[in-house]
């Protein structure tokens, strides 16, 4: 015991000598909060559109005021020609092209079918297809409506319509920031955990300390734990940043119970810490043990765990590979527990899911440090 | 001359470190192949749940009109709407549609009908998507029916068939497939992480193991370092480009349509800038680990969100808007696609290119000024 406090004097010694360190591990995941809070969001709004409209009636005037009426789209210019319609979709200028050509009213009067020429560009295939929904239904809107004014037409027959009363649940006004912040819990863990404590370990490796440490009666596993604590103590003091910012400045709602987050987390730290451990050993330089933890844990944690984007969409191999990844799970609890207010009830799979992948990563982990280091 | 020393110096330090090597060149194209595949944008296949209390031919007409393509798969039909609701929250089903009683008689007579959905808005991006199509849906239902009537009353009268039509011409990308447009952010995304991240250590790395000091007292100049650290990653960094595009076009069939030098030239550019920024990072900082931690939080989120890569920028808030000017992915991102989705040449993103002339030149300079101070 006494052995670990050494080290964990020396290892808060080095943490502090490093004047950076301390700010920067209370900037970071604030700094992720942010972006995640704010920018990640697939909303479609304001999408830019380009009009031409060569009828220039009274009609189809009505349609392009449809068009700026919603907060998806934003007429960003009108033009004469088609070129010109073409080069603010060159440069960008434009995603949309809305094209009324001449006679639409006057088709659209007599009953004649009429046509309507839209002109995306599909370089970011998302917002084409969201634009691209939500001009056919501004369009059909339109459309019912001009049909409803001119009831003579339709033989007074009332048009029928379905409107669409929806009820949401558990973040009632689908913000995406209510989903995308409590994830920075996952990632702040990760990246203390993995990067940081292989990268820390590898440390001694790359000085030639690690002699002078094995030389000395301390334990492989007094070594380890003095090695390791530090950075689980950071991480806990990140997810309570992280906890504090969700709660109080995105005002994400913390439905569940705060020890049983506490609880999962202490689980998936099993699995992190293992894995940073198990990089170390097979790293010999800090930029080795960097890239491995990044590349091989971070990237394809983030990627198969639906930390941004849903694992529904994937394809079948990719289900099965995400099984297999800590996150997946710890992710699936705190986003219960905020969201959902859901507990241990609900979750019992993913903590069962954690416990074993924790305990089987740290134990392989553990073995190959001691064989290491003997 | 000098310079060919800090380069082979590099080059022997990365070779005797394969790993490091092997990840750099290879891993853009494997990370494109995870991310070709496994991204997808699309909402398809939401379990849906339905409680038809109507159960009349309109109603069945209705819901097959959902499930007829692949946005919702139909896993429940609970009778009531309290055990819809069960469902939704055990998460059997992600949304849920209620057919009130007289919907199909309220149809028949011309009147509007309100059906409920209840959704599960946890994942906020999925239940916005769905919701849409729902509506969508819905509207697309009811405007048949009025085609209908319109046709079964106006075959006598006027001109039938629906009064206007929609023609969409879809530019660059006609099947506006995702892998087409993240082709090309992904080889920006990439190649900024890798860049400023492998070199962040550059530099920290002589200072932690004390070798800094022998590079001082070289006659090496500062800008040779600097440039001769970036140089041997900048030629693995333009090869991992490379392999990244011949796995698009391979793979995904994606092929740059504009002009293939002016593309080398605009990476170039880029990653010069990058690469500067990795060694300004390292130069002012103390340990690898400090290092990581600024790198990868400058480049890891920022080039993934602020860069326009999924998440449309235009429907940022201002402040955030503003603040993805400051990252340099942006720009790039925009170049390469314009160049290979839409083979446009210089005349398109000049301006994109001078922002990108003005953050290279700031970085190298920033860069040397830093690594002077520091070889003094």
């Amino acid at each position: 015991m006494r052995a670990v406090a050494a080290i964990l004097v020396k290892e808060f010694r080095q943490i502090r000598r490093d004047r950076r360190m301390i700010p920067l591990i209370l900037v970071s995941p604030i700094f992720q909060l942010v972006i995640l809070g704010y920018a990640a969001t697939l909303d479609v709004n304001e999408v830019p559109v380009v009009v031409q409209d060569q009828d220039g009636s009274a009609v189809s005037r009505t349609l392009v005021s449809r068009f700026e009426a919603t907060r998806v789209f934003q007429v960003a210019g009108r033009v004469e020609r088609a070129r010109e319609l073409d080069d603010f979709l060159r440069f960008g200028r434009a995603k949309l092209g809305l094209v009324i050509p001449r006679g639409f009213a006057a088709d659209l009067g007599a009953g004649r079918p009429a046509s309507l020429l839209l002109v995306v560009d599909g370089t970011q295939a998302m917002v084409a297809s969201v634009g691209l929904n939500h001009a056919r239904e501004t369009l059909l809107q339109f459309l019912r409506e001009h049909l409803s004014a001119a009831p003579a037409r339709t033989g007074a027959l009332p048009i029928p319509d379905i409107r669409i009363e929806s009820r949401v649940f558990y973040n009632e006004e689908m913000r995406s920031a209510d989903y995308m912040v409590p994830a920075v819990l996952a990632m702040v863990l990760m990246v203390m955990t993995v990067v940081l404590s292989s990268m820390n370990l590898v440390r001694e490796k790359e000085s030639g300390t690690v002699e002078q440490l094995i030389v000395t009666p301390i334990r492989p596993v007094e070594l380890l734990a003095g090695k390791l604590i530090p950075f689980v103590l950071i991480g806990l003091v990140d997810v309570l940043i992280v906890l504090a910012v969700a709660v109080l400045w995105f005002e994400v709602p913390l439905r569940g119970s705060i020890p049983f987050l506490f609880g999962a987390s202490a689980l998936f730290l099993l699995s992190t810490l293992g894995l940073g451990l198990l990089v170390s050993t097979a790293s010999t330089t800090q930029q080795q043990a960097m890239m491995t933890a990044i590349f091989f844990v971070m990237v394809p944690s983030v990627l198969l765990s639906g930390f941004i984007f849903p694992i529904e969409n994937m394809p079948r191999v990719f289900h099965g590979l995400s099984r297999v990844i800590p996150m997946r799970y710890y992710l699936e609890i705190v986003r219960g527990v905020f969201l959902k207010g859901t507990g241990p009830a609900e979750h019992w799979a993913q903590v069962l899911a954690l416990a074993g992948l924790g305990v089987l990563i740290f134990g392989v982990a553990v073995a190959s440090f001691r064989k290491r280091v003997d | 001359m000098n310079l060919w020393v800090v380069v082979s110096k590099e080059i022997l330090h990365l070779r005797r470190d394969r790993r490091a090597l092997l990840i750099l060149a290879g891993f853009p194209a494997i990370v494109l192949i995870l991310y070709g595949y496994a991204l997808n944008f699309d909402v398809h296949h939401v379990p849906l749940g339905v409680v038809d209390l109507d159960r009349t031919r309109a109603s069945r007409d209705y819901l097959a009109a959902f499930l007829h393509g692949e946005y919702f798969d139909l896993v429940a039909t609970p009778p009531s709407r309290r055990e819809l609701a069960d469902m939704l929250h055990a998460g059997t089903v992600r949304a849920g549609l209620v057919i009130p009683s007289g919907f199909g008689r309220a149809l028949d007579r011309g009147e509007m009908v309100a059906v409920q959905a209840l959704m599960d808005g946890s994942n906020a991006n999925t239940a916005q998507t769905a919701l849409g199509y729902l509506n969508a849906f819905s509207l697309a239902f009811a405007m048949d029916m009025a085609r209908d009537r319109l046709r079964a009353f106006g075959a006598a009268t006027s001109g039938a068939g629906i009064p206007a039509d929609l023609r969409v011409l879809v530019y660059y990308n006609p099947t506006l497939e995702t892998a087409r447009f993240l082709v090309p952010g992904l080889i920006g995304i990439i190649l900024t992480i890798m860049a400023v991240v492998s070199t962040a250590l550059s530099l920290v790395r002589e200072k932690e193991r004390g070798t800094l000091d022998m590079l001082r007292v070289s006659p090496l100049r500062a800008s040779e370092v600097v440039i001769g650290k970036t140089l041997p990653y900048l030629a693995i960094s333009l090869f991992a480009s490379s392999l990244v595009l011949a796995v698009g076009y391979g793979l995904f069939g994606v092929e740059v349509r504009g002009s293939l030098a002016l593309l080398f030239a605009m990476l170039l550019l880029f990653l010069f800038g990058a690469l500067a920024m990795g060694v300004l990072i390292s130069s002012m900082t103390d340990s690898a680990q400090v290092a990581f931690t600024v790198s990868a939080t400058l480049t890891m989120l920022p080039s993934f969100i602020l860069s326009g890569f999924v998440f449309p920028l235009e429907s940022m808030p201002a402040a955030i808007r503003l603040v993805s000017y400051l990252i340099p992915a942006r720009y790039i991102l925009a170049i390469l696609r314009a160049i290979i989705l839409k083979g446009e040449g210089l005349s398109a993103f000049w301006m994109e290119f001078l922002c990108l002339v003005g953050f290279a030149v700031l970085m190298v300079s920033l860069a040397s000024l830093k690594v002077r101070r520091q070889m003094r």
